[in-house]
């Protein structure tokens, strides 16, 4: 007879992790074309489930509860932008005017930087050209950006059309369909993949409902920050700040640049407003540091700052902003299977003998 | 209204199944004083799973996910080689895994072929987070199980001469 062979556990481990993160992997990249709206769809879900499970407790159907609330966040969101999207789209026309002059003087600093560098040294720069190139291409750049704005913005409204019905079928059916996966496991592994699945829902849920409040603040404390400094666009960098506060470490950098850019590219406006956007961002970042992270982040992840960095770079590398915002819940998933699977692989499961 | 059974949940108990296994957690001290429609609720999202004689439901050291009840067979709870219950349909055991991800402090083998039902730790959260007073009694419940088990285990030992602290 055949002697059987048996994978060290470790082995057991690292293979399946693989296997599993491969599938992962490949999943992502067929669902490509519909990774946002999916992705979108499962941000809404962990914020309006607790809500159509109450409904559904109290007597209403699957369809109907998860109909509810999605009626509900259709409402809420259709309020907010009829609000905020006029003067959105009047701070962006505003910024769109100002973009000529700003790369005018861009390109006139680059010039008189050259020239002063040639009468210093006395050696010949050259690309004195490349001031009034740059401030052309970068005009037109800039333009064609704002000139697509359209097609963007079609492009948001169709992600808006299929998340809310992706949101819908998730908040109706999700939880059959996990209880289908989960009971395809052999009896050996059956507890362990609940486990692993309960530790990742917690945490995701966690992270998700704490990132959201947590931009929201950073996003109220910058806008108010920008208008009281007197900067012209404050509803639009403040929930930019906001939004790019997801990205740890290198959102809130990032978030500087729009306002100061505006700020240089505003004739009329005192330059020094550049640094005082500059403190508005640092100012929220000190909220966000001292007050919203250790009350509602803090013990969602539990991943090391290295790992962190590092994982933003690699994911932002192959999936852009989106990979940089998905870096860290998908590296505290990924750390929370490894150890579950570490931690719960590696018995017989057939008493000996028998 | 009729659905096609094409559409419908294959893996879920149908309704006699379902109305048994009520029945059979309902006379549990769980259940006490939960109202039919809401143990129904529970009872549904529960997990079935079939073990052969010898096989393992889970091994000592093993952090638990949930509590588990005996549709049909036998299960032995054993520390080592000694046998400490031997539990038959009806009966339920490794509740502790509802509280929190404690280890397993025994292991537990099916020495028939066995059929059981899987409480999950999230099923229940998600039932309490649904249905909070449902979900207050039960853990009343559990605590007096708990209790119960205790008790009786320091009886166990005041009876061998050792005394818990």
């Amino acid at each position: 007879m055949r002697p059987e062979m048996t994978l060290s556990p470790g082995l057991r481990v690292a293979l399946l992790a693989a296997a599993l993160f491969g599938l992962a992997a490949l999943a992502a990249f067929l669902l490509s074309p519909l990774l946002i709206p999916i992705l979108l769809a499962f941000v809404f879900y962990a914020v309006l489930e607790p809500l159509s499970s109450r409904l559904m407790a109290l007597g209403m159907s699957a369809s109907a509860a998860s109909l509810s609330v999605l009626a509900l966040l259709a409402a809420v969101v259709a309020a907010v932008l009829s609000w905020v999207m006029p003067q959105f789209s009047a701070q962006v026309q505003a910024l769109q005017q100002r973009l000529p002059y700003l790369w005018d003087m861009l390109g006139g600093f680059i010039e008189r930087t050259t020239r002063r560098l040639e009468e210093l040294t006395g050696i010949p720069v050259e690309g004195i050209e490349l001031g009034g190139q740059l401030a052309e291409r970068g005009n037109a750049w800039g333009q064609a950006i704002l000139t697509q704005a359209p097609a963007i913005v079609m492009g948001t409204v169709l992600v808006l059309l299929i998340a809310p019905l992706l949101t819908f079928f998730l908040v109706r059916d999700w939880k059959g369909l996990r209880d289908r996966m989960l009971s395809l496991l052999p009896n050996a592994h059956f507890e362990l993949g609940w486990l692993i699945y309960g530790r990742v829902a917690r945490q995701l849920q966690r992270y998700v409902r704490g990132v959201i409040m947590q931009s929201a603040i950073v996003a109220l404390v910058a806008t108010t920050g920008f208008w009281l400094v007197g900067i012209d666009t404050p509803l639009l960098f403040g929930v930019l700040t906001g939004l790019l506060n997801v990205i740890p470490y290198v959102g809130p950098p990032l978030a500087m640049i729009p306002p100061v850019i505006s700020v240089l590219g505003n004739p009329a406006a005192d330059p020094w407003l550049a640094l005082w956007a500059v403190i508005v961002v640092l100012v929220a970042q000190v909220v966000d540091n001292l007050l919203v992270v250790p009350s509602l982040i803090a013990h969602s992840v539990n991943l090391h700052p290295l790992v962190v960095i590092v994982g933003i770079i690699v994911f932002g590398h192959f999936f852009g902003l989106l990979g940089m915002i998905l870096a860290v819940p998908a590296l505290a998933a990924a750390w929370i299977i490894v150890a579950g699977l570490h931690g719960g692989l590696g018995k017989p499961n057939v008493a000996p003998g028998l | 209204m009729s659905r096609h059974p094409l559409w419908q949940n294959l893996f879920r108990p149908t309704a006699d199944r379902l109305t048994e296994s009520v029945q059979l957690w309902r006379a549990t001290p769980l259940l006490a004083g939960i109202s039919g429609r809401k143990a129904r609720q529970l009872v549904a999202d529960m997990h079935h799973r079939h073990y052969d004689t010898g096989e393992y439901i889970f091994r000592q050291g093993d952090v638990g996910a949930g509590a588990v009840m005996l549709r049909s067979g036998s299960v032995e709870i054993r520390a080592g080689a000694t046998v400490l219950a031997e539990l038959g349909p009806g009966d339920f055991f490794g509740e502790v895994a509802l509280v929190s991800e404690e280890s397993r402090t025994a292991d537990a083998m099916a020495t028939t072929p066995t059929e059981l039902m899987f409480l999950m730790r999230s099923n229940l959260d998600e039932w309490v987070q649904r249905s909070p007073r449902a979900g207050e009694c039960f853990m009343r419940n559990l605590a007096h199980v708990l209790a119960e088990r205790l008790r009786r285990a320091n009886k166990q030992l005041s009876g061998q001469g050792i005394h818990a602290p």
